[in-house]
């Protein structure tokens, strides 16, 4: 019986391949081969498939993400190491353009005030005593610097040197306590003392003294170098005006100045070298 | 209404083959789930049951291969066939047997396949064809076929197809 059966099966294969045969010769030839059962079967397990075809596309992902570890592990290391390289060129890049930026200003500076011969100086160091208010530059005696020499940058006037080494000079800034500069109110041209006031590091200001009761100065006026200091030339920017205060008392006028350097940020500085003259400067101090 | 649960079965395998099983590509072969269902219904249920399953999932493949339509009929019913005469002779119950047939019987199908393709115009070289796309499909179909055996026999056991003498669950 069942020898039958294979024999009867065989030649239903036999009949069936023949059949497919045919199909094949015909849809071979057809360029396009949806037949409309093709198209009926297609419909009923395209929206099976797209469901599946998802499915294995989260299945695929989750297997290329575990066998992708190693690999993500060596290619992140190598990639941290590249985000350090590329920082750091960042940061050397802004450190290049920002000295750029500030010896450009001060190229300016120089070409405006043409009448003073600077001599540059990098800021290599702060003073501990008064942390902002003491400054310490790579030039000395031997460059020519001397005590009381004024000192400036593009932005305005830094202090003066106040103590000279062979290659090195401390400078007091402006907003030292003890700084002593003659100012003067860009505006109205009224005169004072300016001098550094005590305050937190890096937040420090100036207060000009002595401002005549009739002074109109107001928050917002410059305050310029008034030449009468011997020490300091004249209409060198100190700073901004950011308070007046009436000192009724004494029948004067104070004002809270703004300096226009940032202290925090010094890096190059100028010394003006032939801001006194030999007459002006003081004996014993050369 | 039983038997309605292996062509529904057939359709979801070819479907899967189709897209679940693109994501799960093994020496960058697919593996033919219809083939290697079929391989073990008829071990299991022996023939004509076989060949007629395998018949059935050559038409559903066929719908969706691409090729010349009947190609994939062809290849599905004469290898099942072939697997289906010699079952019978013998011992079913060795984990090696679902495995040898249905390396055999890829290679059979698959080269029946590739014959019709070349006699239609398809551009196939026989080495590349066959160290690069059929050994390996026959080692994945190994495998799966190696694994879910007796699944199936399970499955036909429920089915009430399993024959007498045959799978034993």
């Amino acid at each position: 019986m069942r020898r039958i059966l294979q024999n009867k099966l065989l030649t239903i294969v036999v009949v069936l391949s023949l059949v497919f045969v045919v199909f094949i010769g015909v849809t071979a030839s057809r360029k396009d081969r949806v037949s409309i059962f093709e198209g009926i079967v297609g419909n009923v397990i395209t929206p099976v498939q797209k469901y599946l075809y998802i499915g294995g596309q989260k299945i695929s992902n989750m297997f290329g993400f575990i066998s992708n570890i190693s690999v993500m592990s060596s290619e992140n290391l190598e990639l941290k190491s590249k985000v350090e390289e590329l920082e750091k060129q960042l940061i050397d890049y802004q450190a290049t353009k920002a000295e750029n930026d500030r010896l450009r200003e001060m190229l300016d500076f120089k070409n405006e005030n043409k009448s003073y011969s600077y001599l540059g100086a990098n800021v290599i160091g702060k003073g501990s005593g008064s942390w902002y208010d003491v400054f310490i530059i790579d030039k000395g005696s031997n460059q020519g610097v001397k005590k009381f020499y004024p000192v400036v940058t593009s932005k305005g006037l830094v202090g003066q040197v106040m103590e000279t080494g062979p290659n090195w000079s401390k400078v007091m800034a402006i907003i030292d306590e003890n700084s002593r500069v003659g100012g003067s109110v860009s505006r109205s041209g009224d005169q004072g003392m300016v001098q550094g006031m005590p305050g937190l590091n890096g937040d420090k200001n100036c207060k000009m003294m002595y401002l005549p009761v009739s002074s109109t100065a107001k928050p917002g006026d410059f305050v310029v170098t008034s030449g009468i200091s011997k020490f300091f030339p004249k209409n060198i920017m100190i700073g901004t005006i950011v308070e007046v205060n009436d000192d009724m008392s004494n029948f004067v006028k104070s004002a809270t100045i703004k300096p226009s350097i940032d202290f925090t940020k010094l890096e190059e500085v100028f010394i003006i070298t032939n801001a006194i003259s030999d007459d002006d400067y003081p004996a014993g101090e050369s | 209404m039983k038997k309605l649960y292996l062509p529904l079965l057939l359709i979801l395998l070819a479907a899967s083959q189709n897209s679940l099983f693109v994501h799960l590509k093994i020496f960058g072969v697919i593996p033919d789930l219809v083939l290697i269902f079929d391989i073990c219904v008829v071990l299991a249920v022996g023939n004509p049951y076989g060949t007629i399953t395998a018949m059935l999932g050559g038409i559903i493949v066929d719908t969706f291969s691409g090729a010349p339509f009947g190609i994939q009929s062809i290849g599905y019913m004469v290898s099942v066939y072939l697997i289906g005469a010699v079952e019978g002779k013998i011992y079913k119950d060795n984990i090696f047997v679902p495995g040898i047939f249905t390396f055999l019987g890829s290679i059979v199908k698959e080269s029946i396949v590739g014959a019709f393709l070349y006699l239609t115009g398809a551009q196939i070289s026989f080495y590349p064809y066959l160290l690069k796309f059929i050994i390996p499909l026959a080692i994945y179909n190994t495998v799966l076929a190696a694994i879910f055996y007796r699944y199936i026999g399970k499955l036909m056991v429920k089915l009430s197809l399993n024959k007498p003498g045959g799978f034993n669950a």
